[in-house]
């Protein structure tokens, strides 16, 4: 806290003498007391310190996906060169043509749409179906169930993974695509984020549309789907991320090659292929692709998204 | 009706989530694997219980999961809190561009990212050749008994610190600006503000945070299995790699069964925790 700066505002108080100047400058001056304040080298210090701090962390974020971009795009023996070059001199796009020769990159990513699209359509169908029920229906025990639906959430994939595998093979499902998908159908969250968005729909549209004859189907897609759209696309970005990302239980029932969705093709990838990191960066490349176009055109959705539903990926 | 709506959605809670579960609890009282048959499975009380606490790897996974998670979590949870403060109340006209640069590795594929910093820590990666320049190094991070773990904590700091970020800066827009501006006016200093002002205010959803990551991070898995594969020896390896060798590689279910029920008591605990802190308002 320099006297210096104090006076440099007392003075030019003094000299304008407006009544609203003064609070101005009191808040001004205030705003700079504590951390940014102290004499002028400390507070130039302190503010290198703050801008360093920042764009340190804007390095990190970004520098390895860089470095993922530049070592898809060298030639393999440079990859292995020491110390490495920045930008290949060589650059090519060979790694993005070789992969899809060296595995059935294709399969892997239409076993990983043929898995994520369905689930996400289930997970916002059933969610909301019984997001309506245990918000707009009343009738004894709802709430238990409810909240015995809830604690669903309290049950990761590892919990049950040994029992879940017995099931899955016993009905001889290991190596098809309804292992991929049934056992994902829905998730506790969807249904409780839904319903606290059903919630807020006010009674007397659904008493009017029931007085008008609706249907309960009717009323389910004609007046509450269009206007739980904003949550859906939020929940559609959630689930769609997660299963694009779902590791674990695919790795257990999931053996044969072509049958493999993209993270586990793309982590097998490595063991066959251990050194060829420009093939497995260009890999990676390919697969964050999608997610990372999303997320161009909708960030806005994937921010409100988080800050809608509290938290939970 | 509500019955035709409710019913399927019930019958997968059922089938897939609570069926399952009690039926870890059940199978984790047999001697058994998947090789012999369901008549062939001796009950054995709690010996696999017995087992798994006498068994010195099932301690070090344990262990190395605690501290997996108290410094992912910590890292994340500080960084976010510390990185939403800076491009709140510092440099605002950068918030928008810094929240989309720091959520990039949010929305990168868990794989993709874990094999890229396996190459990045590579002997010969590139962050051994940033260090260079420092005079320090060269460090055999992924293979290194004390450097492994720190590995595998630096690559989920960067890919999650960006989505507790996220969460504290929709949770500093909804400290009151008339606070700080009041003890602005009474004189207190920036970061006399944010210390008695703000981190109180933001105190719950900390909390949550907190809790939510935990709960993440025992469950960890991805980074484990592609960087290091658990290695060197059992560093890195963690609880949920535990019990999916255990059950899948080495067949022994009864063991994973145990092994589940007790991540599953953990679990609960948590949960419950986040249930006092909370009460009914949130349920995450």
């Amino acid at each position: 806290m320099s006297s210096g700066n104090e006076n440099e505002g007392e003075n030019i108080y003094k000299k304008d003498g407006y009544a609203g100047k003064r609070v101005c400058l009191r808040r001004e001056r205030s705003m700079n007391q504590g951390f940014l304040s102290g004499g002028k080298l400390v507070r130039r210090m302190r503010s290198v310190a703050v801008y360093g701090g920042i764009v340190f962390f804007i390095l990190f974020a970004t520098i390895p996906l860089i470095w993922m971009i530049l070592t898809s795009i060298k030639p393999a023996q440079e990859v292995i060169c020491y110390p490495p070059t920045i930008i290949s001199k060589h650059a090519t796009l060979g790694s993005y043509v070789q992969v899809w020769h060296t595995v059935p990159f294709g399969r892997f990513i239409l076993n990983s749409l043929a898995q994520t699209v369905p689930v996400t359509l289930a997970t916002l169908f059933f969610g909301a179906m019984m997001g309506y029920i245990f918000s707009k229906h009343k009738f004894p025990g709802r709430d238990l169930i409810f909240m015995i639906v809830l604690s669903s959430l309290m049950l990761p994939i590892i919990i049950r993974i040994i029992p879940l595998y017995l099931m899955v093979s016993s009905w001889g499902w290991i190596d098809t695509y309804w292992a991929l998908i049934i056992p994902e159908l829905t998730t506790g969250f969807a249904v409780f984020l839904l319903r606290q968005f059903i919630q807020t729909i006010p009674d007397e549209l659904i008493e009017a549309a029931k007085i008008d004859g609706a249907s309960e189907f009717r009323i389910f897609f004609t007046i509450i789907i269009p206007l739980i759209v904003p949550a859906l696309a939020a929940m559609t970005i959630f689930r769609f991320m997660y299963m694009w990302n779902y590791f674990l239980w695919p790795l257990v029932v999931i053996q044969n090659m072509d049958m493999r969705t993209l993270p586990l093709g793309l982590a097998l990838f490595q063991g066959r292929y251990t050194v060829s990191y420009q093939l497995l960066m260009a890999a990676s490349v390919i697969s964050i692709l999608p997610v990372f176009v999303v997320f161009l055109f909708f960030q806005r959705h994937f921010i409100r998204g988080i800050a809608l539903t509290g938290i939970k990926a | 009706m509500r019955f035709v709506f409710l019913f399927p959605g019930l019958l997968y809670f059922g089938l897939f989530h609570f069926y399952p579960v009690a039926n870890s609890f059940y199978l984790s009282f047999f001697q058994w694997s998947v090789l012999t048959t369901r008549k062939g499975k001796p009950f054995v009380g709690f010996s696999n219980y017995l087992d798994i606490l006498k068994d010195p790897v099932f301690r070090e996974v344990t262990w190395n999961t605690l501290y997996f998670s108290f410094w992912a979590v910590a890292g994340t949870v500080v960084l976010g809190l510390v990185l939403a403060s800076l491009f709140f109340y510092v440099c605002p006209w950068l918030r928008k561009v810094g929240r989309g640069v720091m959520f990039v590795p949010v929305v990168t594929l868990m794989v993709a990212a874990a094999l890229l910093w396996k190459w990045l820590f590579e002997s010969l990666g590139l962050i051994n050749y940033l260090l260079s320049f420092f005079g320090l190094g060269p460090y055999y991070w992924l293979v290194s008994f004390k450097l492994a773990m720190p590995a595998v904590i630096i690559m989920t700091i960067w890919k999650q610190v960006g989505f507790t970020m996220v969460i504290f800066l929709t949770a500093l827009l909804q400290v009151p600006a008339q606070y700080l501006e009041a003890a602005g006016i009474e004189g207190a200093g920036e970061f006399q503000k944010w210390w008695y002002i703000t981190l109180p205010l933001i105190k719950p959803i900390t909390m949550l945070v907190v809790i939510i990551q935990i709960i993440v991070s025992f469950q960890v898995f991805i980074q484990v299995f592609i960087m290091t594969g658990g290695g060197p020896g059992n560093t890195t390896r963690t609880l949920v790699q535990y019990i999916y060798e255990k059950g899948f590689v080495y067949w022994a279910m009864g063991h994973a069964a145990a092994m589940s029920v007790l991540l599953f008591i953990a679990i609960l605990f948590m949960t419950l925790i986040q249930f006092r802190y909370f009460g009914g308002s949130y349920k995450g």
